[in-house]
């Protein structure tokens, strides 16, 4: 990866293009643009000395992608950092030097094609597929298929409000994988249950959970952000053959599922009226939060610097950034990266 | 669909699909509660805990967003017909309008 830095800079750049062109004004709770400034540049800096110390005590990359436990997630942290890097007033060599690091790193978590250029976001190896599905995939009823779907909504919406805009820190689709004239997807979501980020998820026992999915032919693609696209006039819900349901790591029956889903919708309902009341300090202050909690593993540590908590307190937000079309956060990308 | 229907508003479509039903606009978390199965919900920002409203509904237009957007992609999955960029629809439409959405036209009529 590092041999050709200019042509993966480039490939990265249309891949977050490509994101932003179809992402809409994704503004809930808060607008990020509007106050990542309050913390970024100082993740950034964190983020570079714990790559540093894991370095200097000969943890190898393959070690530290690990810590930072997805593909998906490595790949969502590296697009703010572009940000960050810019505040640091970094030369754009260095800022490309540390997207390839990244994206260095992102590579030991995944099988083949980084890029998704063929559209497969191709995370496990054959044998890793096929030791997935060899035993326990159930063959789906038109109501079973209804209620995985449903179940993979409800925890698409859950992630989304735990982890707000990055939810890619704990959510990774891939595939689609193969065989025998069927397609394959694992909808992987992680960290569901982790009270450190909301006292709401104290009781809640599930901190993983895997939906692994095989359909007929959809023409299924998923881009590197995991975002799924079929064509146009296809659904999910009537092509699904076969499925399996893990949660953390057990696998679990049809019938557990409506419980499950009730579970998530309660706390779901209680953090909604939660987040609502929330000001935009407390809203920028839980996204630092969120962000110190993605690389946690590196150093063991998910705490917040004092200082970016006084840095939101006194600071204010940057409307100028918020509600920027997808065109102005293209031409600012060219530009700064 | 048949061409005596005023049209009230076009979008673009995220999830195909044919549904008349009621309009429930929604505004905060306490509405959610409220949405029954005859409704279409037109909302105009994307907090996630509205997929919990429209698990039970017709049909969902949100005003802004692109095909990406999070209720999209939860209404495409729930194989709900679903508009988006639906630009004014919060201006034009009323709580209990009866409505069809016709996402395979990309339009919304009246009745």
């Amino acid at each position: 990866m590092k041999d050709n830095g200019n042509d993966i800079i480039n490939q990265f750049k249309k891949s977050i293009w490509n994101l932003w062109a179809q992402d809409g004004e994704n503004t809930w709770p808060i607008d990020l643009n509007s106050i990542i400034h309050l913390f970024i540049a100082e993740y950034c800096i964190e983020f570079d000395n714990d790559l540093r110390e894991l370095e200097k005590t000969g943890v190898g990359d393959t070690e530290i992608s690990k810590k930072l436990k997805t593909f998906g997630r490595i790949i969502r942290l590296t697009v703010p950092m572009i940000i960050g890097m810019k505040r640091m007033k970094l030369t754009i060599e260095d800022q490309h030097e540390r997207i390839i690091r990244m994206l260095s790193l992102a590579e030991h978590l995944k099988h083949d094609d980084f890029f998704n250029d063929k559209g497969g976001n191709i995370i496990l190896s054959g044998t890793q597929f096929h030791k997935l599905t060899e035993n326990g995939m159930k063959t789906a009823t038109a109501s079973d298929s209804v209620m995985i779907h449903t179940l993979s909504s409800i925890l698409y919406a859950f992630a989304e409000m735990l982890y707000f805009k990055t939810h890619g820190f704990v959510r990774e689709f891939h595939g689609p994988y193969k065989q025998t004239g069927k397609e394959y997807l694992v909808r992987d979501y992680y960290d569901l249950n982790e009270s450190v980020l909301w006292e709401e998820l104290k009781d809640f026992k599930i901190n993983n959970i895997r939906i692994v999915t095989a359909y007929s032919p959809l023409n299924l693609k998923v881009d590197i952000f995991s975002n799924l696209y079929i064509d146009k006039n296809s659904s999910y819900i009537p092509n699904l053959l076969e499925y399996k349901i893990l949660v953390n790591g057990n696998q679990i029956e049809i019938s557990d599922i409506r419980g499950l889903i009730g579970e998530i919708q309660s706390i779901m309902i209680r953090l909604g009226k939660k987040i609502e009341l929330m000001d935009w300090k407390g809203l920028a202050k839980k996204y630092a939060e969120i962000f110190w909690f993605a690389k946690h593993n590196l150093l063991n540590s998910a705490m917040v610097p004092e200082k970016v908590i006084k840095q939101i307190q006194n600071g204010s937000k940057n409307d100028a950034l918020s509600g920027i079309s997808p065109e102005k956060l293209y031409m600012m990308l060219k530009v700064s990266l | 669909m048949e061409n005596n229907k005023k049209l009230i508003l076009k979008g673009v479509r995220a999830s195909a699909g044919v549904v008349s039903g009621k309009v429930q606009i929604i505004r905060s978390v306490s509405d959610i509660e409220k949405t029954t199965e005859e409704n279409i919900l037109v909302v105009s920002d994307n907090n996630p805990i509205y997929a919990t409203a429209l698990m039970k509904s017709r049909g969902l237009i949100c005003e802004n967003g692109g095909l990406l957007s999070h209720l999209c992609i939860i209404a495409a999955e729930l194989k709900l017909p679903c508009l988006t960029s639906a630009k004014g629809a919060i201006g034009k439409l009323s709580d209990n309008d009866y409505i069809t959405l016709d996402c395979n036209e990309e339009t919304i009529y009246e009745g």
